[in-house]
């Protein structure tokens, strides 16, 4: 799973150990310190806000990805945004610090949602089916089966409410803390950890439905 | 199948959200050592999530992601570029208005009518010379040389430059 350097390493404990940050102002310092050097051409300061933004960006957007080619273009727009805002920030107020993190973050869930809404794609099948087949499991038919239950549910990620589905990965795949979560998409961390459990409960339900379903569809006719 | 216990569902999902404390955690552990419902749902919400999580990123996506930095970097410098021309464009517009302003502002003060002198007496116009200088007008005249409208080339670069410049954020 990808990590943002900005953010700390993440680390392969189970999802039931999540870990807990507390976002930090000195990665806010230093974000907002590339990001000035940059705008007065320091290349190099490019493509450090780059390395320690692009996987967390990545893994934000590639959920909403048909292609890979979709997802660095998502993540480049994204990236350029808020760049964008950033100078605006400093030529109209003289801003030394911003959430460089939080602005970029916020604009590729933005920009994720509105590129599957526009392609339409959301009844497709999105980045994983690319890299499902690399999972290793005991017998073919777990593997498949396993693999099946996954498209559902992640199926079912794309079709929760925009907050619920927003706070979920955010915190799922991009590994952000409720914290940061709130910051990104502008609610009380408190929100955001309600939104978290009525999308895991939601899932779970959805999960247990078609689970069911597709136990009792006769063969050949699942979903 | 009966579901989990009302008052241990929160901490339930709690601890799949990584946000249970090690008191909660050891008496949500002594609880679950005694309820196999709650060690069901418990099981169930670890697996949801297991199976919601995606992937690490496949060797494609890395590819695709190679060198992206560079074609973002590119774009910007672009657009940079295109804001200074248009901003040294719109500079020497102003100064060029300025200058013009000064230069002609003496002469049109001078030919300011002198409210206080006299009216000129009224002369009736010379008809015909007025029809020999008289253009008629054409039905294709200039008008047909403009590009009709939504003709105009859009590149791909230009897309994004509108969106380099179309950024709003709720929020600072």
């Amino acid at each position: 799973m990808p990590a943002g350097t900005a953010m700390g390493e993440r680390s392969d404990e189970p999802r039931s150990m999540l870990r807990v940050l507390t976002g930090g102002a000195a990665e806010r310092e230093r974000d907002s310190e590339l990001v000035r050097a940059f705008l007065v051409g320091d290349e190099e300061a490019f493509e450090e806000l780059w390395r320690r933004h692009e996987p967390t960006l990545l893994s934000v957007v590639r959920r909403y990805a048909r292609v890979p080619e979709d997802a660095r273009d998502l993540v480049q727009r994204a990236f350029l945004r808020a760049l964008s805002a950033s100078r605006r920030g400093v030529a109209a107020r003289g801003a030394k610090t911003f959430p460089f993190k939080a602005w970029v973050l916020r604009i590729a869930v933005n920009l994720a949602k509105n590129h599957a809404r526009d392609e339409a794609r959301w009844r497709r099948e999105p980045l994983e089916a690319v890299a499902a087949v690399e999972a290793s499991s005991p017998s073919a038919d777990e593997a498949l089966l396993r693999r099946e239950r996954e498209r559902l549910v992640r199926k079912a990620v794309l079709e929760l409410p925009r907050r619920q589905r927003e706070v979920l990965t955010l915190r799922l795949d991009a590994d952000l803390s409720f914290e940061e979560v709130a910051e990104v998409l502008g609610i009380t961390r408190n929100n955001a950890k309600v939104c978290f459990h009525h999308a895991v409960r939601r899932l779970r339900e959805l999960v247990g439905d078609r689970a069911s379903a597709a136990a009792d569809a006769p063969e050949g006719e699942t979903p | 199948m009966t579901g989990p216990c009302p008052k241990w569902e929160p901490l339930l999902l709690d601890r799949v959200a990584g946000e249970l404390d090690a008191e909660s955690s050891r008496r949500l552990d002594e609880h679950l050592a005694a309820c196999a419902a709650c060690r069901a749902e418990s099981a169930a919400l670890a697996e949801t999530l297991s199976l919601a999580e995606l992937p690490p990123p496949s060797e494609a996506e890395k590819a695709a992601l190679a060198g992206a930095h560079r074609s973002a970097l590119t774009t910007w410098k672009q657009s940079v570029r295109r804001r200074r021309s248009f901003a040294a464009a719109t500079a020497a517009l102003a100064v060029a208005a300025a200058a013009a302003a000064f230069v002609l502002a003496p002469g049109l003060a001078r030919r300011a009518p002198d409210m206080t002198a006299p009216p000129a007496a009224w002369e009736v116009p010379d008809l015909e010379e007025a029809w020999s200088v008289a253009e008629i007008a054409s039905p294709s005249g200039d008008a047909a040389d403009e590009a009709p409208a939504g003709t105009a080339e859009s590149s791909g670069d230009d897309v994004l430059f509108a969106e380099l410049e179309d950024v709003e954020l709720d929020s600072q």
